[in-house]
């Protein structure tokens, strides 16, 4: 249905009317092109006179903006807090994973430190295995043959000797503990120079797990002499700490029953250190 | 409540331009309301509405544009009683149709701003680019949606 949307013409008033219009507003724009800031009066009364109505719109919207500015930046606080949440718990992790560096710093630090007066090239291992068998006392380590590793090589630990190696694969090696009752090393006494054998109970339940043997009743021997290799057995350096006495009291027959404390904590093994193999002498020299 | 109707289009017009504008930026640049309402009410109501309207509807549009006191006005009165002649003469129903009459009294609109600047030695009249294409399509949708919000019931109900 079409229809038809407007007013007749009628008379001519509606044509006069827009000149009287039209000549209103070319008389105001002329006196202003001639003044230029002309009429500033009746510009000004009907701002005034709009003013109430775009104040109040301008209200109604800042208010309104601003209640969605607030709703938006809640849903926006929302998501960063689970972000942020997520972060943090990262970050924890990542926090304990930092201390846990930081302490084997400080520990490996400390050996560093302490094992710094050897003379020889140590290779750095970590222990990966631990033996815990009744009949033997070894561990596994995380280097072999690759990085340079020997048979019957030392090993040592922070504090003193742990043991020597048993065997040895290309990234991978056994090391016999002090303690393991196969395992024997030729000591000697610093306070003395009193020389002996310090060998593996392999007695659980032994205090130390460790004796020094061969010393004769007649030796001066008291608690808290300090041991170290001897070198005599050719397995071993000369001068690496294995322990102290820790007990000591004549024997039935020729040899005092001694005690030894390890020097190095065996049953808190992390890191050690394996020493080049002792060279075994050369005697074509003596042959000839 | 054709006075009512005219004083709210007006009120809704210079609230747009005024205060939404500026929360919406280059909302005021791409339509112009008051050329709407001139054409509006002249195509509605005859070109007395229209010329009625247009003046009232360009000086407040001047009162805040900053520009020439009557610079709107003038153009607003002329759309506002040349909207009311074809309103008069030619038949203008459908979207497309209405869309094209607004567009017209758009460009009509900003033809008398150019001519008057140029008489006046203004400038800037005109926005950059393609912001008349803008004004002219913004124009011609505001334009449609107010003819159905102000066109008598009985054209209403005879559609």
């Amino acid at each position: 249905m079409a229809t038809t949307i407007g007013t007749p013409l009628g008379s001519r008033g509606g044509h006069l009317l827009f000149l009287i219009a039209f000549s209103f507003h070319a008389l105001l724009l002329s006196s202003q092109v001639a003044t230029e800031r002309g009429h500033s009066a009746f510009r000004a009364l009907l701002l005034g006179a709009m003013s109430p109505f775009q104040s109040g719109a301008d209200a109604v919207l800042g208010g309104a903006g601003s209640v969605w500015n607030s709703y938006v930046d809640l849903r926006g606080v929302r998501a960063e807090n689970d972000v942020l949440r997520d972060k943090v718990a990262r970050l924890e992790q990542a926090l304990w994973l930092e201390r846990d560096v930081v302490a084997s710093y400080r520990r490996l630090s400390e050996e560093l430190q302490l094992a710094g007066p050897f003379p020889y090239e140590p290779i750095t291992a970590e222990v990966i295995g631990i033996d815990t068998s009744a009949w033997s006392r070894s561990l596994i380590v995380n280097q072999g043959t690759e990085r340079g590793v020997e048979l019957n090589a030392p090993v040592v630990g922070a504090r003193g000797l742990i043991g020597r190696v048993i065997s040895v694969g290309k990234r991978v090696a056994q090391v016999q503990l002090l303690t393991d009752r196969d395992c024997s090393v030729g000591a000697l006494l610093s306070r003395t120079r009193t020389r002996g054998v310090v060998a593996g109970t392999g007695d659980q339940a032994s205090p130390t797990g460790l004796g020094l043997r061969y010393v004769a009743n007649l030796e001066d021997v008291v608690e808290g002499d300090p041991i170290v290799t001897s070198g005599s057995d050719g397995l071993y350096h000369k001068g690496i700490a294995i322990g102290r006495v820790a007990s000591v009291r004549n024997g039935p027959h020729l040899f005092k029953m001694i005690t030894v404390e390890p020097a190095a904590e065996l049953d808190r093994l992390e890191e050690v250190f394996i020493l080049p193999a002792v060279p075994e002498p050369d005697i074509t020299d003596r042959v000839e | 409540m054709k006075v009512f109707r005219a004083a709210l289009a007006i009120l809704v017009a210079f609230i747009v331009h005024t205060v939404i504008g500026r929360y919406f930026r280059g909302l005021g640049g791409s339509i112009d309301l008051f050329t709407v309402v001139a054409a509006t009410f002249g195509l509605v109501h005859g070109r007395v509405a229209g010329i009625a309207v247009g003046t009232t509807a360009g000086l407040i549009q001047d009162a805040f544009s900053g520009g020439l006191f009557g610079f709107n006005g003038i153009a607003k009165t002329t759309v506002g009683y040349l909207s009311g002649i074809v309103g008069r003469l030619i038949i203008v129903r459908g979207v497309w149709a209405r869309a094209l009459f607004f567009v017209a009294a758009t460009l009509v609109d900003l033809a008398i701003l150019v001519a008057v600047a140029q008489l006046a030695e203004q400038s800037r009249v005109l926005g950059e680019g393609l912001t008349p294409i803008y004004v002219c399509v913004s124009n011609a949708v505001a334009g449609i949606l107010l003819v159905r919000a102000v066109e008598p019931r009985k054209a209403k109900r005879s559609r």
